[in-house]
């Protein structure tokens, strides 16, 4: 009870702060402090806009997950956030997402967060109701974004976006709504 | 407070003045306003982010001498725009497009992979070409193929606007 009291409080006052745009940490020092703190914060509550105004104050380079109460605990870091992302870019996007819906096997969309046919199959994902994860791989950092990029050539040598992959092997390149229609409708 | 907010009017700024351009050189825009100014945002995105306008459906390397091929209007315009009316993001397209004789479909991607694109190698002219022995270079713009006689490449295409870096010595 007192934790939960202590928890809204110290919310509540970074609260302020974000609002006033300032914080009363440097950097590491924040970071090293707050991060367990922040799931604390989050076993109440949590939105994406203050999770941001957060991050932006303390300069996290990845942000803890808000997926579910079982994931931020087993791996806080699903989200991350390059260091010196714009702060606008930083509210925009989340650089990956899971979107819950109808399990049709694992659906991982890779996307950018300026491409329109990448948004254009996101949105018809949503409308499917199929449940998928999505990254922004070009507001991933460059060592992650090489990673990925090294992923996500095996199964589409151009390196191109969108790039649906259906259960690790099927990929669907482009916006092909038909083939998405097909591979993943009803 | 959001310094790096992009604001409507210069979204506005920025169609205007690429539609007056692509116009000026023979070239149309996409007639879906929203989706078009959803691309500019994205043009205005990534020359904060990178320091030019990279493509926005293509992952520029932060590098502009290799990703100068991308920069908007890209080296593959022109040819997407004659094998689907469209360039890769469909940002430009063609009159049959335009008028909706011609219906948009998803383009591949031309430019080539990251491995293929290290190991490609600029051509130049070879010093045994007859013509080589001609009194200018030729220079060619690698977006809309215009080609010149002088000893500098100018230093923006007369016909796509695009920036001195992106001519080639063709002759």
């Amino acid at each position: 009870m007192s934790g939960g009291v202590f928890s809204l409080s110290l919310f509540l006052f970074l609260e302020s702060h974000i609002q006033n745009n300032s914080f009363p940490f440097p950097n590491a020092m924040g970071q090293r402090i707050f991060l367990p703190i922040f799931r604390v914060i989050f076993l109440f509550m949590g939105s994406g806009k203050n999770l941001c105004g957060m991050i932006r104050l303390i300069n996290f380079s990845r942000v803890p997950s808000l997926n579910s109460p079982f994931t931020r605990f087993t791996s806080p870091f699903l989200y991350s956030i390059p260091r010196n992302l714009p702060t606008s870019e930083c509210e925009h996007f989340m650089v990956s997402e899971h979107v819950n819906g109808k399990n049709k096997g694992k659906v991982k969309l890779y996307a950018l967060s300026t491409c329109q046919w990448c948004e254009k199959t996101k949105a018809l994902l949503k409308e499917l109701g199929v449940a998928f994860d999505f990254e922004y791989v070009d507001l991933l950092e460059a060592k992650e974004q090489d990673d990925t990029m090294n992923a996500l050539e095996r199964l589409n040598p151009r390196g191109s976006f969108p790039t649906l992959v259906i259960d690790g092997g099927h990929a669907i390149i482009g916006f092909r709504e038909q083939e998405i229609r097909e591979a993943l409708g009803q | 407070m959001n310094t790096n907010e992009i604001d409507e009017t210069e979204v506005d700024r920025i169609y205007t003045m690429i539609k007056r351009e692509a116009e000026d050189g023979g070239y149309r825009l996409s007639p879906d306003t929203v989706f078009v100014r959803a691309l500019v945002q994205g043009l205005i995105r990534n020359e904060r982010r990178y320091g030019y306008r990279a493509c926005p459906c293509r992952l520029a390397s932060g590098k502009m001498e290799e990703d100068l091929d991308i920069i908007c209007p890209c080296d593959y315009r022109d040819p997407d725009l004659d094998d689907f009316g469209a360039c890769y993001c469909a940002l430009y397209v063609t009159d049959p497009v335009l008028s909706g004789q011609q219906k948009l479909t998803s383009i591949p991607e031309r430019r080539p992979s990251r491995a293929a694109r290290k190991n490609t190698k600029s051509v130049t002219p070879s010093a045994t070409n007859p013509l080589s022995s001609l009194p200018y270079p030729v220079w060619r713009c690698k977006v809309c193929g215009y080609l010149c006689a002088r000893e500098q490449p100018p230093g923006i295409c007369p016909i796509c606007k695009v920036k001195k870096d992106r001519f080639e010595r063709f002759i």
